[in-house]
């Protein structure tokens, strides 16, 4: 018997128009004149966010020449970085959006989860909520009384089942969206990274249920930054990486693959100017990351207790704009690509405020308290309350055993973290 | 097998909205519930609105400025135009922000986005309905007895939604897109509340500027409604189907705008 194809692309690129900096005028008359003509540049640029330009330089390829074929009930997980077009790619297969150019070819009843709990309205009852959300989702009423009893159970707010939404916590919010999702029964089931939510109990639910639907024979397709989930849950991986597709075959060699490169240890010395994936309005920029052990000497390898530097320079398109208040966040990462520490300089009430010449930060972590393994460093800057520049996973580090307590003796229990203690 | 690319064109897929038909029913639901939810009056603000206006325009409109009200009480000559108008003004606003107020609905999953300006209408219609039985009321209260005319108020009826539907699908097109449009709305609405005979009477406009002012398709419901219930005003078959056939035109283009666009809504919105 031949396998039937559930969903096939031919060549699919999709191409998205970005914002760009205008430079500004620095006299008072360059001032007037751009501020009267300020409307009919903002009608050419919001014209030109449905257009199409042929102005490279102020588009982006989100994917590019994607082709796929998925026969029925594989179930596929797509990895890659932020920003490498995975999102896209499910937003073009739930019809949400249209490609550039190529076609798609989808057989089979569509269903999408690309974020929980559209629709819900704070007014309403769970119970009414349920409906709402439930026919957003492609069911017809009918289908969601028969699985009502089943949504509120698996749920778990049934006490609160004819109380407005906006009486609920956060986390009974996602588990009754959660719970919705779940009893949908499409034929492909499309879902983006939407387990990251809950407790871990409730993720444990969530992954069993994914399990099940998994096995009752549907197809579907699956984005995660959770390699674990992936490898348990999946019969294929696909890797997409800058709106294209790097290796596609089974999973546990393509996770591998894709966590080798991207966490190697990085350089030391990273120059971050001509990085392409970035966010922000690009008024000011990361040029440069340096890390470094506590005798500024570079260096990516570092024993649990060490002392972290980063040295970070700047550079602002504007004159005097680094002069303005910045807010810089550090973010760190672990493989699985979780944030496990953040750092930004408002909360320890450091002021930043820096010049053309004088460019550059330290940042030091004094006794590094993470377990043993690989971390990455993303950066962000905000100037003025707007986000400027984010670069992500630019530097990667090692954390090796070491005497995190300072009694000479190595520390040889694995754990993620380290911190001090008190006996008595 | 569906497909999936940049140059699919299909005008109106009404298919897709019939299979949609339960969302549309939840849609319309939400936007009565949550609309009168946590107030102590609830539905009963459909009502206040229009008798509302018209307290005041009898007062400042009837008694101070003494406008003619063509022989019947000035109250129940504005509240009959007020009925339809309530609903254009409120029917064109919340369909002209039903994309940009659901933008989740948009960028996270798709649904045929014609149903959100469609409910809003929707969920006017009922704010409709209960105006309407409030005029009723007021008709016996007055002793008014319209007789056979008014079953002219079903083509009206069907002229005043399609006329509501059509510019606030094209507004709610360009407002996904265009943010000026929210803002320009609320006295684009007052303009053409003082350009429609709300407040007058039509025969109150001079002959030469008749045809420039009867242009605004509410000048047809307003006038044909006052005829139907009070028996006052001019209206005729023709000028019924001249708006008619201006409003279809109108919603069609309207139709065709919103599906042409609709494809790149999420990249936009």
């Amino acid at each position: 018997m031949t396998e039937k194809i559930a969903i096939q692309t031919k060549n699919i690129s999709k191409r998205y128009v970005i914002g760009t900096k205008n430079s500004k005028p620095n006299t008072l008359a360059g001032e007037i004149i751009n501020f009267i003509s300020t409307p009919i540049r903002n009608f050419k640029k919001l014209r030109s966010l449905s257009n199409n330009t042929t102005d490279n330089t102020k588009t982006i390829w989100a994917l590019q020449d994607i082709d796929l074929t998925i026969n029925e009930k594989e179930i596929v997980g797509i990895i890659g970085s932020n920003g490498s077009g995975k999102s896209t790619l499910l937003k073009i297969l739930s019809k949400i959006t249209i490609p550039t150019t190529g076609e798609a070819l989808i057989n089979g009843k569509v269903g999408s989860l690309l974020e929980v709990g559209t629709g819900f309205h704070d007014e309403l009852t769970g119970r009414e909520n349920i409906f709402l959300n439930g026919t957003i989702l492609g069911m017809n009423k009918k289908e969601v009384e028969e699985n009502l009893d089943k949504i509120i159970s698996f749920s778990g707010v049934s006490n609160f089942i004819d109380t407005p939404v906006k009486r609920y916590s956060n986390g009974m919010r996602v588990r009754l969206a959660f719970a919705v999702a779940a009893y949908l029964e499409p034929e492909i089931l499309i879902i983006d990274e939407v387990l990251a939510v809950g407790d871990s109990s409730f993720q444990k639910q969530c992954l069993g249920k994914m399990d099940d639907v998994a096995k009752s024979g549907r197809t579907v397709l699956f984005v995660s930054h959770n390699m674990e989930s992936i490898m348990t849950l999946c019969t294929r991986v696909i890797w997409i990486d800058e709106g294209k597709i790097i290796k596609d075959g089974d999973p546990v060699s393509v996770v591998n693959e894709y966590l080798e490169t991207t966490n190697t240890i990085s350089e030391t010395n990273i120059n971050l100017e001509n990085i392409n994936k970035r966010g922000g309005d690009g008024s000011i920029k990361f040029t440069n990351l340096t890390i470094m052990d506590k005798n500024q000497k570079e260096k990516t390898q570092f024993n649990i207790g060490d002392t972290l530097n980063l040295s970070i320079s700047l550079k602002a398109i504007e004159k005097g704009l680094l002069n303005s208040n910045l807010t810089i966040k550090i973010l760190i990462k672990n493989q699985n690509n979780t944030t496990v520490l953040s750092f930004n300089n408002e909360s320890y009430n450091h002021f930043i405020k820096l010049d053309d010449k004088n460019n550059k930060i330290q940042f030091s972590i004094p006794k590094l308290p993470l377990g043993q393994g690989l971390y990455s460093i993303s950066l962000e800057v905000w100037v003025n309350g707007g986000k400027a520049d984010t670069v992500g996973d630019v530097g990667v580090f090692e954390s090796t055993p070491g005497d995190f307590i300072g009694n000479g003796i190595p520390d040889q229990e694995h754990s993620l973290f380290h911190t001090n203690s008190v006996w008595s | 097998m569906q497909k999936i690319s940049a140059n699919q064109n299909s005008f109106f897929k009404f298919k897709e909205l019939i299979n949609y038909k339960d969302l549309l029913y939840f849609l319309v639901l939400k936007d009565i519930k949550s609309r009168y939810a946590q107030s102590v009056i609830g539905i009963g603000w459909a009502i206040i609105q229009p008798v509302f206006f018209m307290v005041v325009f009898t007062i400042i409109f009837g008694r101070l400025a003494k406008i003619d009200s063509e022989g019947v009480p000035y109250a129940i000559f504005s509240f009959c135009a007020l009925v339809p108008w309530t609903f254009f003004a409120n029917g064109v606003t919340d369909s002209t922000n039903s994309l940009t107020a659901n933008i989740g609905m948009i960028t996270k999953i798709y649904i045929p986005r014609l149903l959100l300006p469609i409910s809003a209408i929707i969920g006017k219609g009922i704010d409709f309905l209960i105006a309407l039985i409030i005029l009723v009321i007021l008709l016996f209260y007055y002793q008014i007895n319209p007789g056979l005319k008014v079953l002219y108020v079903f083509p009206l009826t069907f002229l005043l939604i399609i006329s509501a539907f059509g510019i606030g699908t094209i507004l709610t097109t360009l407002a996904v897109q265009y943010r000026d449009i929210k803002y320009a709305l609320p006295f684009g609405i007052q303009i053409l509340m003082y350009s429609s005979p709300i407040a007058f009477s039509s025969s109150m406009i001079p002959d030469k500027y008749q045809t420039l002012f009867a242009i605004n398709p509410m000048v047809t419901v307003v006038e044909g409604f006052r005829y139907s219930f009070l028996g006052t005003g001019t209206i005729n078959t023709n000028m019924i189907i001249a708006s008619l056939v201006g409003a279809i035109t109108v919603l069609l283009i309207s139709l065709y705008y919103f599906t042409k666009t609709e494809k790149s809504f999420a990249d936009v919105a």
